[in-house]
């Protein structure tokens, strides 16, 4: 499906915009694109919660397997739509439910901790009701892969184990649908409240700056005091953390983009609309050549060049979009939560 | 300094307040009463209640400067007390004298919460600070802890390197000797071994050595360090008192020194200071410095990362006080001090009160009605910030904000979202005031301009 969507937008490109910007306004193509996002992401996570109870239900090597894979599965689609910050994924701290991040202090552990080494009864509802750090997939990721857990006799398949794994998943699902529809139900008043151009615009150029520098430059000790923190990355534990860069910026590509482009051009500025879609399909080509995580690449000096190398077209993607297309569109940037500190 | 990372959870852009739900989970809540956003006009007509007197920029320029200067000039007076008190303590370390620096260490807290709102602006601030107010920090850096319930950041080498035990600190193949603890020493050792969690210096630090670790979690009860922690000789608790008397001395001794800088800076008196470039540059300019630190403190920093997290994620670790429990005043105090800066006014720690010209006299000439609009959102805040701080006070079951982001309580978590809520409405009239007075963009101007 993300092919597709990529194959969509180069033919868009490539046929001129014109025409199919009169059939279509840059925030109809966001709103059906973000919310073909959101159903993917919904698909993923009823995929994952059924995939747990089966695993629990019959644990063995393979369905373990299966798992994982889902989880990544349901974690990447997360990340392809992680670049949208308003809207009905700001109500409820739903995106901290996704992913509590970043996450310093391990909070994901003490929490996941909490729940199995006590006897109170674990279930979806209750689970919803605590702490955003039990909710989310990094929960889910503690229990499937973190040093402190698998190798002890609360690993998974352990009873309170696997009911945290199944009513985490549940609730996971739960909040995915809620978004989905939530988001669907927002269409008449997106469309018709123009400050949304801004506010989607202003979304993806947080969401890429936060990318550039703390996902990807503070783990690798390019940001700050030099020293690369691992655990500033997504998904450290699975050593998935440069999957999900990818999926974020394919995201950015697939949902992103197309209403972008469509912008731009009722701008007359198809020349940097197509700059910018170069620039981020020249970011995302490096991911051909890299492996699914950082820490590998950190241990050599080429790996640690190719790395600097992603960095610096994403940093030129990032500046791209801040700069000169924010420019061309005049975006009002105001007080954003990472104003402080 | 950046402690923690950004947030996203928050309010992207208020600019587009539209957007805006309420932030509250109804899990954990009853709904606040929606705050109206934008589209909201206060209920008042726009009769403009100010003389047709103009305001000279010069004028809220040159005050907003006098703020600054007497705000530090109040956390120096108020840190030197903490230097005398913890001197006495070191000197006689009865339980009295704890309490009494103790004591001394909450009234430090009042001005140097309300200076926080000229951060973010002004670099020459933000460049100094974490040596100060830097959060949250891994304490078993500094002293002995509980290893049961101290949760230190990850991959963090000096999470456990108990300065105060040891006289030779080894941490990313560099051996360190720490055999005299100096003020110097201390401040070279924040960020040691590159982790922003190792503060060994500042409020916190302080903070730390005269309560201890809060083993309450979200139950009632602070930290407990006894006073015999500073005993000499055999009355000596928890090992190496005369090790954690010199720290505590020179900690509180390079307090002084950092804040006599800051005065400096400020003062009106010295030349080629920082306040000798601010009040020189074009006004609008420094209005950007003005609003953008009253922005970044009330949503990103004060109702994002010192609130929303701790509550959300029911984490005490989080919390912005831990040790002391004090958390109620500080975030009371950072909303005063971005009360102060726009009606210009500020009450010194003698009970002397500074008036002036404003950015409130400023938006009155221009646009009336946002002046009162934001005027009464900063009293909203200030009245949801007190609101906490009663709850904290009370004399009777008293509720301290690691008592509010406990999961499941419900009454708690209202208070902290009134507060966020409040924080976030304000914000957006803040956007609204930079357009009035003639400010582009809020974006800091890191680039070239660092003062």
């Amino acid at each position: 499906m993300k092919l597709l969507y990529r194959i969509g937008c180069a033919s868009l490109l490539s046929l001129g915009l014109i025409s199919s910007a009169q059939a279509e306004t840059p925030r109809a193509a966001w709103h059906a694109q973000i919310g073909h996002g959101y159903s993917q992401l919904a698909a993923a996570t009823s995929e994952l919660e059924k995939t747990a109870d089966s695993y629990c239900a019959a644990p063995s090597p393979a369905s373990m397997q299966a798992l994982k894979e889902q989880w990544l599965s349901a974690f990447s689609a997360w990340q392809a739509v992680r670049f949208v910050g308003f809207g009905p994924i700001e109500e409820n701290t739903r995106a901290w439910k996704f992913q509590f991040w970043p996450d310093p202090k391990n909070l994901t552990a003490s929490k996941v901790d909490y729940w199995l080494n006590g006897d109170k009864d674990i279930t979806a509802d209750a689970i919803s009701r605590d702490s955003v750090a039990i909710q989310g997939f990094p929960a889910v990721e503690y229990l499937l892969y973190d040093e402190r857990i698998i190798d002890t006799d609360k690993a998974l398949p352990a009873e309170r184990s696997c009911n945290l794994l199944t009513a985490i998943s549940s609730n996971l699902d739960a909040n995915a649908n809620a978004l989905n529809t939530d988001w669907t139900a927002l269409e008449e008043r997106y469309l018709s409240v123009e400050d949304y151009d801004n506010g989607t615009l202003q979304s993806a150029m947080q969401s890429l700056e936060l990318l550039a520098d703390w996902r990807l430059a503070a783990p690798i000790g390019e940001r700050g005091n030099g020293k690369p923190n691992p655990y500033v990355a997504d998904a450290w534990r699975s050593g998935q953390s440069l999957n999900t860069v990818h999926a974020s910026l394919q995201g950015l590509s697939d949902y992103f983009v197309p209403g972008l482009t469509l912008l731009l051009a009722e701008n007359d500025q198809m020349t940097l609309a197509e700059q910018f879609n170069q620039q981020l399909n020249k970011t995302l080509d490096h991911f051909e050549q890299l492996p699914a995580d950082i820490a590998p690449l950190m241990e050599t000096e080429e790996g640690r060049k190719s790395l600097k190398a992603l960095l610096e077209d994403v940093n030129t993607t990032k500046t791209m979009l801040t700069g000169p297309v924010s420019a061309a569109l005049s975006v009002v940037r105001g007080f954003n939560s990472s104003d402080g500190d | 300094m950046a402690v923690r990372f950004p947030l996203q959870a928050l309010a992207l852009a208020i600019s587009t307040s539209f957007l805006l739900t309420a932030c509250s989970d109804e899990n954990k809540t009853a709904q606040p009463d929606a705050p109206e956003q934008a589209a909201t006009a206060p209920s008042e007509s726009a009769e403009k209640p100010t003389t047709d007197s103009t305001v000279s920029p010069e004028a809220v320029v040159s005050h907003y400067a006098d703020l600054a200067h007497a705000t530090f000039e109040d956390a120096l007076i108020t840190a030197k007390a903490l230097d005398a008190a913890t001197d006495a303590l070191i000197e006689n370390p009865t339980a009295e004298n704890l309490a009494a620096a103790k004591q001394a260490w909450l009234a430090a807290r009042v001005p140097y919460q309300q200076s926080e709102v000229f951060r973010f602006g002004n670099a020459v601030i933000d460049d100094w600070e974490g040596q100060l107010n830097a959060w949250p920090l891994d304490e078993g850096l500094i002293d002995y802890v509980k290893a049961e319930g101290y949760q230190h950041a990850l991959g963090n080498d000096g999470a456990n390197a108990n300065i105060i035990a040891n006289t030779e600190l080894n941490i990313g193949g560099e051996t360190m000797d720490l055999s005299t603890l100096t003020p110097d020493l201390l401040a070279s050792l924040n960020e040691v071994g590159g982790s922003e969690a190792n503060v060994a210096t500042g409020y916190h630090a302080i903070e730390f050595l005269l309560w201890g670790q809060d083993m309450h979690g979200f139950a009632a009860g602070a930290g407990e360090r006894p006073a015999s922690d500073y005993a000499k000789g055999d009355d000596c608790t928890n090992g190496h008192c005369d090790r954690r008397a010199a720290y505590l001395d020179a900690v509180t001794d390079l307090l002084v020194t950092d804040l006599q800088w800051m005065v400096g800076q400020w003062s009106a008196d010295t030349e080629g200071n920082y306040r000798a470039e601010f009040v020189a540059i074009e006004p609008q300019v420094a209005y950007q410095k003005m609003l953008f630190g009253m922005g970044s403190l009330s949503l990103g920093e004060l109702a994002g990362e010192r609130m929303k997290v701790a509550l959300e994620a029911n984490s005490y670790e989080d919390e912005h006080d831990c040790f002391s429990d004090n958390t109620h005043n500080s975030h009371y105090y950072n909303g005063k001090g971005i009360q102060n800066v726009y009606t210009g006014t500020y009450l010194r720690v003698d009970g002397t009160e500074l008036t002036g010209a404003s950015l409130s006299d400023l938006v009155a000439n221009n646009d009336a009605q946002l002046d009162q609009k934001l005027t009464a959102e900063l009293d909203s805040t200030m009245a949801a910030l007190g609101e906490m701080k009663t709850r904290a006070e009370a004399s009777e079951n008293p509720v301290k904000f690691d008592m509010m982001i406990a999961p499941d309580n419900a009454e708690g978590a209202k208070v902290i979202n009134d507060a966020i809520a409040a924080l976030v409405e304000q914000t957006g009239s803040i956007e609204k005031v930079a357009a009035i007075v003639g400010v582009d963009s809020l974006q800091p101007d890191d680039a070239g301009h660092s003062f």
